[in-house]
C-alpha cells in the first residue's frame, strides 16, 4: 500500500473522509502511520543497512551516535582493508588473553559492544586510514510522499493502518477502539518479527557445527 | 546530548488532553521523566562511563568558604589539613591530607597515596577495573582476609592487583594493592584556566562544580563549565585567536601529543584525540589524565538528570519508551485523569522497549563464537592440585572418591 492508500484506510476507520477531514488533520494521520512504522521496525529490526567507519588509530572505541542514522544494533563487521570478516568478542575475552589489549595496534579483526552506542574494535588501527563495513539495523526512511511503500511485504502494511488509528484514538481517550486495534496491531508485529527471523530457517540443516 | 526537554514534556500533556497543564504541572510531568529515566538505566545500564583515578596523595587547600564545595573529595584525592576545615566539605575526605600543594607531590619520597577511592556519584554498577591498563580481579574482603589471599591486604604497596568494593562503603572502592608511587601525571600551574600553554594549565580545583562531559580521549577527561563562579582566564593574555597557537605550541611539544593535527585556526581545545569518543557534543576539555599507571574505573553511569540539562542523555530512538512510562504515571495518577487500564497498557509498552533495548546490548555478546573445549582460558581456573598417578600402588595414599553425592576418604 501506498501512503496516500494508508491514509484513506485510517481516514476509513476515524469514520472520516479523506478528501474532506474534518476532525483530523493529514498531518495527524501521516504522524501516526510513520509512528506505527518506527516502532514494528524498532520491534522487528526488518531494516538493514551498511555502513563505512573510518578507522582512526587512536580510537579504539567509535560512538555510533555519530552516524546519520540510527543504529540499532550492529550485526557484522567487515575490514576493508585486510577483507575479513571480524569476530564479535568481548572484553572480558580479551582481559583472558591479553593483559594490555588496549595497548595493541594492528589490523582490527575483533568487535564488541558496550552500552548501547560504544563500539569497540581491537587491535586499534595503526593508522588514521581504512574503514570498516558495518551491518546494521536501523530504521526506515519516513514516508514522507504520497507514493511511498513500506519496505516490508504488504501484508503487514495493515499493521501501520491499526497502529495510526490506535495512536490517534487513544490521543482522543477512546480507550476500548485504542486498544482493539492495538491488538489488531501487535498481531502483524508478532509476523513480521517470525517473518524476519525465519527468512532461512526451512533450509537449514540444524546439524551440529551449523551456525 | 539527545533530544531537549521541553518540548517531549509539552507533547505528552497534549496527548493527555491537558496541554495547558491544569491538572498535570510541568515540574509534575518532568519528576516522571526523571523516574522514567533512572527507571531505564538502571534496568539497561546503556552508559559506560570511564573515571580514571589518578595516583597521586591527596592534596587539598582552599583561602575561601566557598571553595570548600568545589573541592573535589569524591575520589578522595583531596581532603582537609585542620579539623575545622571538615565541617565545609561534604563529605570528609579519608584522613589528613599530608600536602597542600600539587607540585608537593612530586616532592614526597614516600607517595602516601589512599587505598579507598570513592567512586563517582553516578555510578551504578561497576562493569571493569583496570590499572596501568591491566584488569584488576574484583575480590570480596571476606577472600582477601579471612580466605587467605592476603591478610595484610590493607596495608600492602605495589601494583594494583585487584580490588574490593564490600567494605569501606556502597560507592567506594578499595585498591589492592595500594599504588605505591605516584601515577602518570601533568605538573599544574594555577589554580584556574583551561588548557593553555606550555606547561599547561588545567583547572583542577573544581570539578564538582562542572558537569562530566564525557568528552575525553583515551587520557584526557573533559568538563563543561556549569557554575557561573568558575570562570576561565582566557582572553586577557593571548585573546581568542591566538590561544590555540599557545595551546598548540604547547601541547604539541609534549610526546603525548606530538604529531597530532589541530583542526580550525582559533579557539579553544574541544577535543584530544584518543581512543573514548565524546558522550556529548559541547564542552570543554578541563583536565588532561593518564591511564599509565593510574586506576580507571569503567562504569554504568546513571546519566545526567534531563531536569538540569533539559536534554535526555538517552538516544533518541529510545525516548518514546520514557514518553510510554511517563503516560502510565500520569494514567496512575488519581484525579480526572485517572485510567488505569490506560496506565498498564502504557506501563506495559514501556516495558517492551526496555526489554528491546536489554536484547540489543547483550546481542553481540551472543554472537561470539565459543569453542568447546575453549580455546580462551578461564580466568578464574585454577591449576589442578598436585595428586599422585593413577596407577599409584593402592593403599599407598589416602584418595578420595565420591560415593552417592558424598566424598568419603578410604
Amino acid at each position: 500500500m501506498t501512503l496516500d492508500e494508508m491514509r484513506t484506510e485510517v481516514a476509513t476507520r476515524l469514520n472520516e473522509d479523506i478528501t474532506a477531514l474534518k476532525y483530523w488533520t493529514l498531518q495527524d494521520i501521516d504522524n501516526a502511520l510513520n509512528a506505527g512504522y518506527e516502532n514494528i521496525s524498532d520491534a522487528s529490526e526488518w531494516y538493514e543497512v551498511l555502513l563505512a567507519l573510518p578507522l582512526s588509530s587512536r580510537r579504539g572505541y567509535y560512538d555510533l551516535r555519530g552516524f546519520p542514522i540510527t543504529v540499532l544494533s550492529v550485526r557484522h563487521a567487515y575490514n576493508m582493508q585486510t577483507q575479513r570478516w571480524m569476530t564479535p568478542t568481548s572484553v572480558r575475552d580479551l582481559d583472558k588473553v591479553y593483559r594490555q589489549w588496549e595497548h595493541v595496534q594492528g589490523a582490527s579483526d575483533r568487535y564488541f559492544i558496550r552500552g548501547l552506542n560504544l563500539l569497540g574494535v581491537w587491535p586499534r588501527s595503526p593508522q588514521d586510514s581504512g574503514q570498516i563495513r558495518l551491518g546494521v539495523t536501523s530504521f526506515p526512511p519516513r514516508l514522507v510522499n504520497t507514493y511511498d511503500v513500506p519496505g516490508f511485504d504488504s501484508d503487514f502494511h495493515w499493521g501501520l493502518v491499526d497502529y495510526a488509528v490506535y495512536e490517534l484514538k487513544s490521543d482522543d481517550r477512546e480507550k476500548d477502539v485504542a486498544l482493539g486495534f492495538y491488538a489488531k496491531y501487535l498481531e502483524t508485529e508478532m509476523k513480521l518479527k517470525e517473518r524476519v527471523r525465519t527468512r532461512q530457517s526451512l533450509d537449514k540443516l540444524h546439524s551440529l557445527g551449523q551456525p | 546530548m539527545s533530544d531537549p526537554l521541553d518540548p517531549r514534556v509539552a507533547a505528552v500533556l497534549i496527548k493527555m488532553g491537558d496541554p495547558n497543564g491544569a491538572d498535570f504541572s510541568r515540574e509534575e510531568v518532568e519528576r516522571y521523566y526523571k523516574k522514567a529515566q533512572d527507571e531505564f538505566v538502571r534496568a539497561v545500564r546503556p552508559f559506560l562511563d570511564f573515571e580514571i583515578i589518578e595516583d597521586l596523595p591527596a592534596c587539598a587547600n582552599y583561602a575561601f568558604e566557598f571553595e570548600a564545595r568545589h573541592m573535589d573529595v569524591r575520589t578522595g584525592r583531596a581532603s582537609f589539613r585542620f579539623d575545622f576545615e571538615k565541617r565545609y566539605l561534604r563529605r570528609p575526605g579519608r584522613g589528613p591530607v599530608p600536602i597542600s600543594f600539587h607540585f608537593e607531590r612530586d616532592q614526597l619520597s614516600t607517595a602516601p597515596i589512599s587505598a579507598v577511592v570513592d567512586l563517582p556519584e553516578e555510578n551504578i554498577q561497576i562493569e571493569r577495573v583496570t590499572w596501568d591498563e591491566r584488569r584488576a580481579e574484583p575480590l570480596t574482603s571476606i577472600s582477601m582476609g579471612q580466605g587467605g589471599v592476603d591478610i595484610r591486604y590493607e596495608i600492602q604497596r605495589g601494583p594494583v592487583e585487584a580490588y574490593i568494593t564490600d567494605k569501606d562503603g556502597l560507592n567506594s572502592l578499595r585498591r589492592y594493592k595500594i599504588p605505591a608511587g605516584n601515577g602518570a601525571h601533568f605538573s599544574y600551574i594555577g589554580r584556574f584556566g583551561t588548557l593553555r600553554g606550555s606547561p599547561v594549565y588545567i583547572q583542577v580545583k573544581d570539578r564538582r562544580c562542572a558537569l562530566r562531559l564525557g568528552m575525553f580521549a583515551r587520557m584526557t577527561d573533559a568538563h563543561t563549565l556549569y557554575a557561573p563562579d568558575v570562570f576561565i582566564s582566557l582572553s586577557y593574555t593571548f585573546g581568542f585567536a591566538q590561544l590555540t597557537q599557545a595551546v598548540e605550541q604547547g601541547l604539541l611539544t609534549m610526546p603525548l601529543f606530538s604529531g597530532m593535527t589541530v583542526v580550525g585556526s582559533y579557539g579553544i581545545i574541544r577535543r584530544i584525540p584518543g581512543f573514548i569518543p565524546s558522550r556529548r557534543t559541547w564542552g570543554l576539555v578541563r583536565a588532561v589524565r593518564f591511564d599509565h599507571l593510574n586506576t580507571r574505573v569503567e562504569f554504568y553511569s546513571r546519566g545526567s538528570d534531563p531536569r538540569t540539562e533539559r536534554a535526555f542523555v538517552i538516544p533518541d530512538s529510545y525516548l518514546k519508551y520514557l514518553d510510554f512510562y511517563v503516560m502510565a504515571e500520569m494514567y496512575n495518577r488519581q484525579g480526572p485523569y485517572q485510567d488505569l487500564a490506560m496506565a498498564q497498557h502504557y506501563m506495559l509498552r514501556y516495558r517492551t522497549g526496555e526489554k528491546l533495548a536489554q536484547d540489543r546490548m547483550t546481542l553481540t555478546n551472543s554472537m561470539r563464537l565459543v569453542v568447546a573445549g575453549g580455546s580462551i582460558p578461564d580466568h578464574d581456573f585454577r591449576p589442578p592440585l598436585s595428586r599422585p598417578p593413577d596407577n599409584f600402588p593402592e593403599g599407598a595414599f589416602t584418595r578420595r572418591r565420591r560415593r552417592g553425592g558424598r566424598y568419603y576418604g578410604f
